[in-house]
Parts: structure tokens; sequence; C-alpha cells
């Protein structure tokens, strides 16, 4: 199977701080796999260098697309990303997050319109699409950002601790539709962790992060 | 690299070259709108001064430097900006505290009351205050009849005299600092020291200390402006160093201006580096983290403080005010105004649009494309400059810039000088007010719509503005006020047969009929409040939904 993302001993740092020293990963398609460590071991620093929000100080980040290899930031929309705080857009109503990141695509307003459905229903978000995040419960909070990471068709998925602050209930749900998702479209999904329990529900590879200093 | 491809769901998958270009050319626009308005009139001024036919020659410098005079002038600025930075603590900082720690009854309509007199123009105060306490004053019988000291009492037309004007006109800044600081202040920080002290110790020893520093930035707020402050010292008769700035500007001695303004400029980048060094670090000691005081004050105390409040209230924006309104009567004399001045007003309001227009979106695309950073510090440090030289040198640097042929010149003959010399003074604050709303901003938000592919200016409009609109509605409604009030940098580039309300007040002040300024004053307040109020009301809309949200 080919590989879809390449981390090749990338270094990061902070200041004095070193985040992460010569880390080496390789993803393949349609693989999952958990980040996994404690606090500040740089799991997020390492998903932000795949999104391209960050560049590496040494080493190289590859994701490769149809065959051709590319550097982040990537090509726009190819990379979907569930932030830890979920970085919701909160003067934006449900509907409006997905049509926002969907315009100027080459979709007509039908497509759009189409596409922002079925994304809501995916998500179960249907009766919300007139809400604002702040009406929102945490759980439907983090629905919207996944579908607002899905609503591209990314074929990299990045989630950053996704099911933190979520009572097991609807973790368990959340993590359902993950896999039903994944399984679905092939996608190559990142997540960070630091929850040991968390890891226990989630099924793919686990990358333990070792400590930097 | 491929353009992209499309998706099987049809979705165009593109890396936007024209995306990273536009946002460069944008950046690379906003820096030179900021060098060609704010920092070539200062440099072209000091170019001027330093070089004379080609040849290096620091002559004027010399003679500045080294004059008696000018050394005495420095010491009266001085001794004005000292004394109202202190008279101005006295009273800002106890009337922040009464409001914000004693939380006196009707605390919000008092902080409106003592926005005021820092909205309105100072020479606007300084005709109140002047017709309330001077040699004709409306309150100068009295003060000869009832002050031990009959007609020996100091005239306000003094260097005490500016200390007071200029006191009552900036003390909101120290009371809005205190404000801002016991909003910050950690309400867990002073009940974990009740447990071991009593409340007037533990207010002298933890509440005072942790708060001080914002109340000495206020004060330095204060040291500066009344430093800077031209229209004041002028109408009311001492000689500072603006004043003689304004004077040498007037008769265009580009090499004497520009050699005064050193001293100035050197003060002020003083108070800003002593503000980096000492204050700035100890404002951090209040985290921010906004929790509610359990403690209140006792009732005693609280009708104390509100009584000072509303005492301070009345001395500072009714009695200014009323005096102005009975100097003023008969009422036929607005309509004299209205006749003589439409032209005028009609002038400001346009100025106060444009610039305030101008200076809000300059300073959102500057805080959105550079965000915090070094070089935004620079592009800001470069921005202070003409604040710092004082108004009457911004001007004349404006003059020696684009009073020349071709299109400088018709930007000089028209109404677009006042403007750009409005914009080039305040873009300092604007660009300050935009980028407190620029760090507020969870960073995150701009990331989503990058990582999800939304291009910058979309993200910019569709993100940025909607969560900046508070602040930027704040910085609009500053601009228009102090472009509408300005006088400093605008009263040597007017156009001729067309002035502001400010330059024509200014001008009537010296020789008009009392009733006349008085009129022309209050409406020149009216109008000012009148827009504050509006960007007030706009602010706490706008304000409240985004806080909702949140």
């Amino acid at each position: 199977m080919p590989h879809r993302i390449e981390i090749r001993a990338v270094s990061k740092s902070y200041g004095p701080r070193v985040v992460l020293s010569e880390f080496s990963l390789r993803v393949a398609e349609g693989e999952c796999v958990t980040l996994c460590g404690p606090s500040g071991i740089g799991k997020t620093t390492l998903l932000r260098l795949i999104a391209g929000l960050e560049t590496p100080d040494a080493g190289a980040v590859r994701i490769h697309l149809d065959g051709v290899e590319h550097t982040p930031p990537l090509l726009d929309g190819a990379v979907g990303m569930v932030f830890q705080d979920l970085a919701l857009w909160p003067h934006m109503r449900a509907a409006r997050h997905l049509e926002f990141v969907l315009r100027g695509r080459g979709l007509t307003r039908a497509q759009q319109r189409e596409r922002v459905t079925a994304l809501l229903a995916m998500t179960k978000l249907t009766s919300l699409a007139r809400s604002f995040p702040y009406q929102m419960s945490g759980g439907e909070q983090q629905r919207l950002a996944f579908a607002r990471a899905m609503a591209t068709a990314p074929r990299v998925l990045l989630l950053d601790e996704p099911f933190s602050n979520l009572d097991a209930t609807l973790r368990a749900t959340l993590v359902e539709e993950l896999w039903r998702l994944q399984g679905e479209q092939s996608l190559t999904t990142v997540i960070a962790t630091h929850d040991p329990e968390e890891v226990s529900t989630l099924s793919g590879r686990v990358e333990n992060l070792p400590n930097p200093g | 690299m491929p353009a992209g491809f499309t998706t099987d769901e049809g979705i165009r998958v593109t890396r936007s070259q024209t995306d990273i270009y536009t946002r460069r050319a944008a950046l690379l626009l906003v820096c030179a709108a900021v060098l060609v308005i704010a920092v070539l009139p200062v440099a072209i001024l000091f170019l001027r001064a330093i070089v004379t036919d080609g040849q290096l020659n620091l002559d004027a410098f010399h003679t500045v430097l080294s004059s008696p005079r000018q050394w005495r002038l420095l010491g009266n600025s001085l001794m004005v900006a000292g004394g109202t930075a202190c008279l101005a603590t006295l009273i800002g900082a106890p009337a922040g505290y009464a409001l914000a720690y004693a939380r006196v009854p009707a605390r919000r309509t008092l902080a409106a009351l003592f926005a005021i007199p820092a909205l309105l123009p100072p020479y606007v105060l300084a005709t109140a205050w002047t017709t309330m306490l001077g040699t004709n004053g409306l309150f100068g019988a009295w003060l000869v009849a009832f002050l031990p000291m009959g007609q020996a009492r100091p005239s306000p037309f003094s260097v005490p005299g500016v200390i007071l004007v200029l006191a009552f006109t900036y003390y909101p800044l120290v009371a809005f600092a205190t404000m801002i600081a016991l909003g910050r202040f950690d309400g867990r920080l002073e009940e974990a020291a009740l447990l071991a002290g009593q409340r007037a110790r533990v207010f002298r020893s933890v509440v005072v200390p942790l708060t001080l520093p914002s109340v000495l930035t206020g004060a330095l707020c204060v040291f500066v402006l009344a430093l800077l402050n031209f229209s004041v010292p002028s109408l009311m008769q001492v000689d500072t160093y603006p004043v003689e700035l304004y004077a040498s500007s007037a008769t265009y001695d580009y090499a004497a201006a520009t050699a005064q303004s050193l001293p100035l400029l050197a003060l002020c980048l003083m108070a800003l580096c002593a503000w980096a060094m000492f204050l700035r670090p100890r404002n951090a000691w209040l985290t921010g983290a906004r929790r509610e005081r359990s403690l209140r004050v006792s009732s005693h105390m609280r009708t104390w403080a509100a009584a000072g409040c509303w005492g301070l209230a009345l001395l500072s924006v009714f009695a200014p005010l009323a005096s102005l309104f009975v100097r003023s009567l008969p009422l036929r004399t607005y309509l004299s105004v209205w006749e003589t001045a439409r032209d005028e007003f009609v002038t400001s309001l346009l100025v106060g649009v444009l610039s305030a227009t101008l200076l809000a979106g300059l300073a959102f695309l500057q805080c959105t494309l550079l965000g915090g950073g070094r070089r935004a510090a620079t592009l800001m440090f470069a921005e202070l400059l003409p604040f710092a030289v004082t108004g009457p040198l911004l001007s004349l640097g404006s003059i020696a810039l684009w009073n020349r042929d071709g299109f400088p010149g018709l930007v000089y003959d028209s109404m677009n000088i006042v403007v750009l010399v409005c914009v080039a003074r305040y873009l300092f604050i604007a660009a300050g007010i935009l980028a407190v709303g620029e760090r507020r901003l969870n960073p995150r938000l701009h990331e989503a719509a990058r990582v999800h592919g939304v291009s910058w200016w979309r993200g910019m409009f569709g993100v940025t503005l909607p969560l900046q609109a508070p602040f930027f509605v704040a910085c609009w409604g500053l601009a228009f006020v102090f472009a509408v009030g300005e006088l400093d940098a605008t009263v040597l580039v007017c156009p001729p047969g067309k002035t502001t309300l400010a330059i024509r007040l200014f001008t009537l002040m010296h020789y008009g009929p009392d009733a006349y300024v008085a009129a022309l004053s209050l409406i020149t307040a009216i109008v000012i409040l009148c827009a504050s109020a509006c960007a007030a009301w706009a602010y706490g809309r706008m304000g409240n939904a985004h806080a909702a949200s949140h």
C-alpha cells in the first residue's frame, strides 16, 4: 500500500524548548494512526506540521496524492482538521460553516446546498442547521467541527484530542461514526490524544511519541 | 507542481498561487501607504533640517539646543506635563477605584460621563474653563467675592491654569486604566489575603500594588498628551515648547521647527521605554482571570464614593458645558452660528468620515496581515513618530511632501491633505485598538479557515472582520471624534476657503464674540458626543453579540 503521509526526521523547537527531535513516521493510504503521549510531547505540533500551519526546523513532511509528492501547506481542502478547541466560527450558523468552506470550489449553488445537507445529515445535525455554535452542546459542536473537516472531501483527516471533554457514551457514538466514515471514504486519519483510555477505544496503529529532551 | 484535481464529489482542490501573491501585494500596499502618509512627512523634514545645499549642516540643532529660551520653554512644558499627570492621577485613580472597586450605583452612567472630557477636544474644554474661571468668566465675580485672596487670585491664563484644564481633560485616561486593571484583577487574590489581614490593609498591600502599574500607564499617557498639547497652552497664552514649535512652523522655518521637535521626540521615546521596561511586565501580573469579587465594600464607603464620583462628573462635565451654554445665550446666536459656519460643519463631518474610514481600514489591514510579532511592532513604532513630533510639525512635513507640482499638488490643494494629516497623526492609536482586538481573537479561527482552503481575503472578510467588528466600530468612532476635533495638525494645512469647525473656532477664540465662540464650541461638542454615543451604542450591541457567541 502506498504511503499517504511521510515524515522524515522532523525537528521542531519553540525558542529553547525542543518539541520534536528527528521524528519519523509513515502513514499508509486509508490507515488510521493514533499519536499518543503526555501533554507537551509534540502531538499537536506534528498535526500542525502535516496541515502546513507550521514549518519544520529540520527534516521534511511529504504528502502523496495521486502519485505526486506535495509539501504542506497542501492543496487547499485536501486536508481536513478538527482542532483541539474545535475553532468553530462563533458568528456563523452550522450550515454557514460548511457553505463557507465549500464556496469557490467549482460547485454550483445547488450542488453546494446538496453537499451541505448531506454533511449535516451524516453528522446528525440537520435540525441544528440554523444554530450558532454557542447554541449547541459539546457533542454537537464536535460533530460540526467534524462535518467542516469533511466538507471538502479531504484525503487526510487530522484530529487533535477529538474526544476530550466528552462523556463516555458520546465518545463511543462519535468513534463509531468516525470508523464508519473512514471505512466509506478510505480516509487517512491521524489522531492525537493524551488519554490512554481514549486510545483503547480507537482501532488502528498506535504511535507513542518519544520525549525529545 | 500540478494545478490540482477534482474529487469524486466534484469538489475542486487547487493550490492557488494567486492567493499568496494577493496577500503579499496587500501587505506591500499597506506598508507603502503607512510609509507615504505617516513616515515620509517626518523623514523629509529631518532630511531638510540636516542637509543644506547637499552638505550636512547641524547649525539649527546647535542653535536650538544651546538657546536658554528653548530650555526654559522645555521646562515649562515639563512642568505642565508633570503637573497634569500628577493632578489627573489624583483625580482619575480614586474615580477608577470608586467605580470598579467600590462598585458605586449607576457606575455605567458615571463611566460614560467620565469619558466625555477625554472625547472632547481640549481647546473646547479650555474655552469652557476660561468661561467659568476667567476674569470675565461666569464664576469670576463669585471667586473674587468669596476667596480670601480677592483680586489677587491666580489667573487661569497661567501654567497652573493650563494644568487644571488639561488634568480635567485627561483624568478619564487614568480612571479607565484603573478600571481596566480592576476588571482583570482576580478576586481570589483578595480573598486569600483577607484570611490574614484587615480589609484596609489588604487594599493597600494587595489591590493597590497589583493595579498600580496600570494606573501609572494611564498617568504616563497623560504626561505624553499634555507634553505634546499645543491648543490649550496657546489659547491660555502660556509659552510651552509645542507653542514655540507652532510659531516656527507657521513661519515655515523647517530647520528650527525640526530641531525643536527633537527634545519632545526624545521625551516621548523615553516615556515609551520606561513603560516597556517597568510597567508593561508588571501589567502582566493581572492575569485577566476576571473572577468577580465576592467581597463588597461597606455601604457607608460606597455612599461617599458615589458622592465623590457625581461631584467629579458635575465639575468636569456638567459645569463646563453649562457654562458654555449660558455664555452662548441668547439662542439666536446658534442661528447665526449655523448661517456662518454651515460649510465648516459639513467639511468637518466629511473630514471625519473619510479619515475614520481610511484609518480603520488601514489599521485593520495592517493588523490582519501582520498580526503580532516584530514586523508589526516596527510598523507601529514608525506610526508613533508623526504623533510624537507634535501636530504642527507633522503639518509642516506634509506641506514639504505634498506641496509640489502634479499629483501631490492636487492632494495639497484640496481637503485630502487634511484627511491625510489626520490619518498620519492617529494611525498609531487606530492600529493599537485593532491590535488589541486581534490579540483577543483565537488564532485557531484563522487557521481553521486556512486549513480548509479558504482564501486569505475571504477569511479576512468572512471570519476576521465579523469577529473584530466591535473593535472596528470603536476604532472608527474614536478616529471620527479625533479627526473632527483635530486642530494641532490641521491648522497649517487647511486649503484657503475651506476650513473645519476646529480651525474656525481656533481663529475666533482670540478675537471673536464670546457668545459666538461658546455656541460654536458647544456645537462641536455636541457633534462629537453624538458620534461617540452612536459608536458606543454600536460597540455595545456588537460586543454583547460577540460575548454571547463565545
